[in-house]
């Protein structure tokens, strides 16, 4: 009687639509699990990579005249991008820092205000991002059409390592031309805001640039560097591991490029979260 | 020289490779032909490492590429030529400096032996006066011609033609055929050309390999090949449709 009243639960229990959620929901837990297996092994690949940058990196030889190029493309030819980025974060910062300082009747710490926002967030995070934009996509566009039209084959084929010719270069003028385009960024945002605040609505040249002495310390530039300095080697090792990884044809590289511009602008913004946690 | 030993390859479980196996004496011509997606370019990219079979091996002068790494691995594709199917110049570079580039990079020459040899290399394939051009500027037969003069400058033992002659005009195939053909009895390499060009090929090949349905399907001298009664043979051969062969 106990086993007959068992069987017609189970047969009660299991009808169509039950064991279609069941089945929904092992579909579900595979597919949770497929994206969480190419996850890892996405990210051990990317942190192999990375190793293997590093290998080429502290073993010669290097390619001295491959970093210069890579300097001048990814540092120079940033610059009117950065300066342009530079005064207008800078002056929307005076306009705004000047009203709200008003409000408390302390507009004499607009300088100091505009400076540390500059030097310490603003300054290393919106220059990379603007890096990422413009370097970091050509970057991943030219390595990814080196591996579709096998040029990097043909390297390899040479007994030439890809990674000391393509890869390390860009690492080293990431790591360079950052920190510079940040100074650059910083400077520029500062004489920004002075003219807004300034010249415009009237706070004295002495107290802006006074103040900001009084206020901002060599420990908030050094923030500042350490941040752009990891910035420029993120983008460069993100950027030249989706490149070298694209897919096949025109497909493969834009949406390389896609991935690649998402990806470090996302892996530069927690990164700062995380350096500003551990520099505080 | 050449030995490849029950290669199984697939890709996304797709299996293209099905147990290859041939071998190759030293100065050998051997042409490699089959329908277009067979894995010839496959077989080659095996035979320098480029790709690592899922089973199976491929010995060159005894050691086996699939398990050689670093300077050892350097060293036998340093022997080997590869000429691409697409050229595989570098764009950023102009003529010259693409084919000096492995000079520059892998030997300790002076820039004067360099151009001197850039030079003549440029010269043998016809593109003498074309140094300063980009890959851009080139036709599709100047882009071969010096994709050629590349793989040729460091002198290798073997040298592998990824289908010198697709996309190029029949007269300019056919120097290409026989410009491989002038440059192996001067020089002497093993070597392999992956070619639908069959007249040619089978004119200056010493074998001739077919492949089919992942595996080969027959490999012979020339006359063999020709006079074979293979009904897949023969109407690979004629090009007739609608028969024995097998489209991918």
């Amino acid at each position: 009687m106990e086993k007959m009243s068992t069987q017609i639960n189970i047969k009660t229990f299991l009808t169509s639509e039950t064991i279609f959620a069941i089945i929904s929901a092992m579909v579900w837990v595979r597919k949770i699990g497929e994206i969480t297996l190419s996850s890892l092994q996405g990210m051990g690949r990317m942190g192999l990579f990375f190793v293997q940058t590093l290998f080429c990196t502290f073993t010669p030889p290097l390619k001295f005249s491959w970093i210069i190029k890579q300097v001048w493309f990814i540092g120079y030819q940033s610059t009117l991008v950065i300066f342009l980025t530079g005064a207008f974060s800078g002056m929307v910062l005076g306009l705004q820092g000047f009203y709200t300082l008003n409000r408390f009747g302390s507009t004499a710490l607009l300088g100091p205000m505009v400076a540390l926002s500059l030097i310490k967030e603003l300054g290393p995070v919106l220059a990379a991002l603007m890096v990422t934009g413009r370097a970091g996509s050509a970057i991943t566009a030219e390595i990814g059409i080196m591996r579709t039209s096998e040029q990097i084959d043909a390297m390899e084929l040479m007994g030439l390592n890809p990674f000391r010719y393509l890869i390390v270069p860009k690492l080293f003028a990431g790591i360079i031309a950052l920190p510079l385009l940040t100074a650059i960024f910083d400077m520029v945002g500062i004489f920004g805001g002075y003219f807004v605040g300034g010249r415009l609505l009237g706070v004295g040249e002495g107290t802006y640039f006074g103040e900001m002495a009084n206020y901002v310390g060599i420990e908030d530039v050094l923030e500042g560097i350490y941040k752009s300095l990891s910035f420029g080697a993120i983008i460069s090792w993100v950027c030249s591991y989706k490149g070298y990884y694209a897919g096949f044809g025109a497909e493969g590289v834009s949406k390389a490029t896609t991935q690649a511009v998402v990806l470090s602008s996302v892996l530069v913004l927690f990164w700062d979260y995380i350096m500003t946690s551990l520099l505080f | 020289m050449i030995r490849l030993e029950n290669i199984y390859k697939s890709f996304d479980g797709f299996e293209v490779l099905k147990g290859i196996s041939f071998q190759m004496k030293k100065g050998e011509i051997l042409a490699l032909i089959g329908g277009s997606g067979n894995g010839k370019s496959v077989i080659l990219k095996h035979i320098v490492g480029l790709l690592k079979p899922d089973q199976g091996h491929v010995f060159i002068d005894g050691k086996d590429i699939g398990h050689l790494k670093g300077n050892d691995l350097e060293a036998i594709r340093s022997r080997i030529g590869f000429l691409f199917q697409n050229g595989a110049l570098f764009t950023s570079f102009t003529v010259y400096d693409n084919v000096a580039f492995p000079l520059r990079e892998k030997t300790k020459w002076s820039e004067k032996e360099i151009r001197e040899r850039v030079l003549k290399e440029l010269d043998q394939v016809g593109l003498s006066g074309a140094e300063n051009k980009y890959p851009a500027e080139l036709s599709g037969g100047m882009i071969k011609r010096t994709a050629f003069a590349r793989a040729l400058v460091t002198k290798p033992e073997v040298m592998l033609f990824d289908e010198p002659t697709t996309g190029l005009d029949p007269i300019i195939a056919h120097t290409i055929l026989d410009l491989i053909k002038s440059l192996h009895e001067h020089l002497g390499f093993t070597a392999i050309i992956v070619s639908h060009e069959l007249s040619r090929v089978f004119q200056i090949a010493h074998r001739v390999a077919m492949l089919h349905e992942g595996k080969i399907w027959t490999i012979g001298t020339p006359e063999e090949i020709l006079s074979s009664n293979d009904p897949v043979i023969r109407q690979f051969i004629s090009g007739a449709t609608g028969g024995a062969f097998k489209l991918y």
